[in-house]
C-alpha cells in the first residue's frame, strides 16, 4: 500500500516554492516569483495555502520604505518535503 | 507556471531537481571584497617590506590604509544586502566566521600596539627596566615586545566559543567569548601567574557554564 501523496506539496507551483525553499535559508517574494515564473497574483495565493499548512513561514516588513514579503520553509514544511520525496521514490521504484 | 495541472511523479521530480538546481545557480559572488582587500593588504606588505629595505620614512603607518578600506568595504556590504533577495544555508555560519575575524585583527592591532609599554610596565614593577644604548650613544628605555603568549590563547579560546554562540544562537557561549575578549584586555597588562588565572577564568565562562547548561537541558529533554 503507498502512501498518499500529501496533496498541499502535490501541485506544480506549490512544490516549486517548497522545492525552492528546502535550498535557501530564506526568500523573497520577488526571488521566488522570478525563479517559478508564475504571476504575483498566482504565487500569492499558493504562499497563502502552503503558510496556511504551516509549511512555510512569511515575513513582511519593510525594505527601503517598500514593503518587502520574505518566505522561510518551517521544520513542518522540511518534514512534509521529505516525506513527499520518500513517497515519490516508493512510487517511482514500483514504476521501474 | 500553472498550479492545477496534474503532476505525474516524474513531474514532481524534475519540478524538485530543477527549483534546487536555480536556487544553488543564484548565488554567485561578485569576489569585490575580495578584491578589495586582497589589494589593501597584499600593498600594504610589500610596501612596508620595501619602505624598510631601502630606509624610506613615508611619515605615517601604511598599514592605516586598512583602515581607510573599512570605509569602501561597508557601501559594498549595503549595496550587496540590497541585491540580495534569497540568503543562503550557511549565511549566518560565514557571517560568524568574518565577524569573529574581524575581532581578532582589531584586539591583535591593539596587543601589537601596546604588548611592549606593557611588558615594560611589568617589569619596572618586579624593579627591573630594560635600556638600550643607541649607536649615537644616547640611551633610552627599552619597550621590549615580549610575547604575551597567554593573551593569544585567550584570543583562540574565544574565537570557535564565539561562531559556535553565535551559530547555534547560543547566549552563554557568546557571553562566555565576550567575557574572554575582555580578560584579552585585561592579560595584556597583567604578568604571567595572573594570566594563567585568566585562562583559567576563561575556560569557565566559555565551556564549563554553557556545558552545565546544555548538560542541563540534555538531562530534561530526556526525562521528558
Amino acid at each position: 500500500m503507498f502512501k498518499e501523496l500529501d496533496p498541499i506539496l502535490h501541485s506544480q507551483l506549490r512544490l516549486a516554492v517548497v522545492s525552492l525553499l528546502i535550498g535557501v535559508k530564506e526568500a523573497e517574494f520577488t526571488f521566488i516569483r522570478e525563479k517559478t515564473n508564475a504571476t504575483a497574483g498566482n504565487l500569492s495565493v499558493q504562499v497563502q495555502k502552503l503558510k496556511e499548512a504551516g509549511y512555510i513561514e512569511v515575513i513582511k516588513e519593510f525594505k527601503d520604505n517598500y514593503p518587502n514579503t520574505t518566505c522561510k520553509i518551517t521544520k513542518k514544511g522540511i518534514e512534509a518535503f521529505e516525506s513527499y520525496v520518500k513517497a515519490l521514490q516508493d512510487y517511482l521504484q514500483v514504476g521501474k | 507556471m500553472q498550479q492545477d495541472k496534474v503532476l505525474t511523479e516524474q513531474e514532481s521530480l524534475r519540478i524538485i531537481t530543477e527549483m534546487i538546481q536555480k536556487a544553488k545557480q543564484d548565488f554567485k559572488e561578485t569576489g569585490i571584497s575580495s578584491l578589495l582587500w586582497g589589494s589593501v593588504i597584499g600593498f600594504c606588505g610589500i610596501t612596508s617590506f620595501l619602505l624598510k629595505e631601502f630606509n624610506i620614512d613615508p611619515g605615517f603607518d601604511i598599514w592605516l590604509l586598512t583602515a581607510i578600506a573599512i570605509v569602501p568595504q561597508i557601501f559594498i556590504s549595503i549595496k550587496e544586502s540590497k541585491k540580495r533577495n534569497a540568503k543562503r544555508l550557511e549565511a549566518d555560519s560565514l557571517a560568524s566566521v568574518w565577524i569573529v575575524f574581524a575581532i581578532s585583527v582589531l584586539l591583535l592591532t591593539f596587543y601589537q600596539n601596546v604588548v611592549g609599554y606593557a611588558t615594560a610596565d611589568i617589569l619596572k614593577n618586579l624593579g627591573v627596566t630594560w635600556y638600550e644604548k643607541k649607536a649615537d650613544g644616547t640611551i633610552e628605555q627599552l619597550k621590549p615586545n615580549v610575547l604575551s603568549g597567554s593573551s593569544l590563547y585567550l584570543l583562540l579560546y574565544a574565537m570557535p566559543t564565539m561562531i559556535t554562540g553565535l551559530n547555534k544562537k547560543f547566549k552563554p557561549m557568546i557571553v562566555g567569548a565576550l567575557i574572554t575578549y575582555l580578560l584579552f584586555f585585561i592579560s595584556v597588562y597583567t604578568p604571567f601567574k595572573i594570566d594563567l588565572l585568566l585562562q583559567g577564568i576563561s575556560g569557565i565562562v566559555c565551556w564549563l557554564i554553557p556545558g552545565i547548561i546544555l548538560y542541563r537541558r540534555y538531562k530534561k529533554a530526556e526525562a521528558c
